[in-house]
């Protein structure tokens, strides 16, 4: 009953951070498909520079390409939402003096403390999570018919 | 089985290079109300943290409800409601809502404490908490500490800032509570009124040191005043540097002498200077609570 309430208060305090992670991820993740001939463009014009022969094999098909730039959003902006939002997931107790509103009921520290990993560090990632879930072959859906080759 | 709803012994916090509390001797009789006395930066607030385990002592030891706050704060928090002198509940919640959050914590809820106290202090349960005036949050605190079936309640200065009819209902309610369920409270205070309204116990801290711990009716009986005039002299040193006169205050063409202890021995002293007037009277809780913070005064 304590982590059900704890978890419902983080989930509660946090919703705008779910929904900025949510909004971040959305716009970066809609973007991944019609992108795709754009960036091919890009590299092929510059396929002479060093190196770039290695972006070329992610393009070989389009699930290779959604797939990479998927787990590339997930690792870069993802671990930047974490660390950014999830600053804010103990101090503001801590300011507002509510902490000890908390720690003088009967629940444990580290109850208190568990509970803001997925209230604040995890709850944007966690929410991309089920977003990308979705996303992903809904994409693989909607390419072939905007951008039949 | 202890009789002590809180014991402490030798209890000393320290922060930094500043003695918050030292050497806290504190007994707390169970099913009493205790008032525990102090100006401001005395160490109230100190001791109650490290009675709920909210700060750890620098030395020494405490039980409460025979408890060890260390290793079993837990069952001590399940057991204890709290008032804090400022309320920090989240603003964000209704009155309805901050009520369930604090029941699913505690396994002892009492819903027909809270809606009572709710319907005493007439408050509005799907109103935000941040929208209640500085009286309807106290007045929740009391109802949410109250609802949780303690054993013991711990406030910390919890009238401060009320208005006098909110004071009144205020005490009233906790008189009530302790005569219906005989719970412990332990409150702390420096409005000596409500202090001497419904306290049978008290002891008071200055600069960290417990200076007396006692019922009321005995810290009355300890305490005299006592009215001298001498014919043109001054008292002697061997009278002034008694340990039981703790405050001397020159009125008039005489002395006011604050007497703690042996009253019947500082009379005799006086009666041998020859006095042409000594009289003694009865020190309110006021006075007491001067004489400790000012300090003897020739």
């Amino acid at each position: 009953m304590n982590n059900l309430v704890l978890l419902k208060k983080e989930m509660r305090e946090n919703r705008w951070k779910f929904l900025i992670g949510l909004a971040i991820f959305l716009v970066s993740n809609i973007t991944l498909p019609f992108l795709y001939d754009t960036i091919e463009k890009i590299i092929n014009r510059n396929a002479m520079t060093p190196g770039m022969e290695r972006f070329l094999g992610s393009l070989n098909t389009f699930d290779a390409y959604i797939w990479s730039q998927w787990a590339k959003t997930m690792n870069q902006y993802g671990a930047i939402l974490a660390i950014v939002l999830g600053m804010g997931a103990v101090s503001p107790e801590v300011s507002s003096r509510t902490i000890e509103f908390l720690l003088t009921k009967p629940v444990r520290r580290s109850q208190v403390f568990a509970k803001k990993i997925p209230g604040g560090l995890d709850y944007p990632g966690s929410g991309s999570d089920f977003f990308n879930a979705g996303y992903l072959p809904g994409g693989n859906f909607c390419r072939p018919r905007l951008y039949l080759r | 089985m202890t009789d002590f709803a809180i014991e402490t012994w030798g209890l000393t916090k320290v922060f930094g290079q500043v003695a918050a509390v030292k050497e806290l001797d504190l007994r707390v009789p169970k099913g009493s109300i205790y008032g525990f006395l102090g100006p401001n930066g005395a160490g109230k607030t100190t001791t109650i943290k490290m009675l709920l385990g909210l700060l750890q002592p620098t030395g020494g030891g405490i039980r409460v409800l025979g408890l060890d706050p260390k290793k079993e704060s837990l069952e001590i928090l399940m057991r204890t409601g709290y008032v804090a002198e400022t309320q920090n509940m989240y603003g964000y919640m209704t009155v309805k809502e901050i009520i369930d959050f604090c029941k699913a914590l505690y396994p002892r809820w009492e819903d027909g404490t809270v809606k009572k106290y709710l319907d005493l202090f007439e408050l509005p349960t799907g109103k935000k908490v941040k929208a209640l005036s500085k009286g309807m949050k106290n007045q929740l605190a009391l109802a949410l500490a109250l609802g949780s079936g303690p054993d013991l309640l711990i406030l910390d200065e919890p009238t401060s800032g009320l208005d006098p009819q909110k004071i009144k209902d205020f005490l009233t309610v906790i008189v009530e509570q302790v005569a219906e369920t005989g719970q412990t409270v332990f409150f702390s205070s420096h409005q000596l009124y409500e202090v001497e309204r419904i306290a049978d116990w008290v002891g008071m801290i200055v600069q960290g040191r417990l200076v007396f711990s006692s019922s009321m009716d005995d810290l009355k009986a300890r305490h005299k005043k006592i009215k001298v005039m001498l014919a043109g002299e001054s008292l002697p040193q061997e009278l002034t540097n008694r340990p039981e006169i703790i405050k001397i205050e020159l009125q008039g063409r005489g002395y006011v002498l604050t007497v703690s202890g042996n009253i019947d021995r500082i009379i005799a002293l006086l009666n041998s200077l020859n006095p042409s007037l000594l009289e003694v009277f009865p020190e309110t809780l006021e006075e007491i609570f001067l004489a400790y913070t000012e300090g003897v005064r020739t």
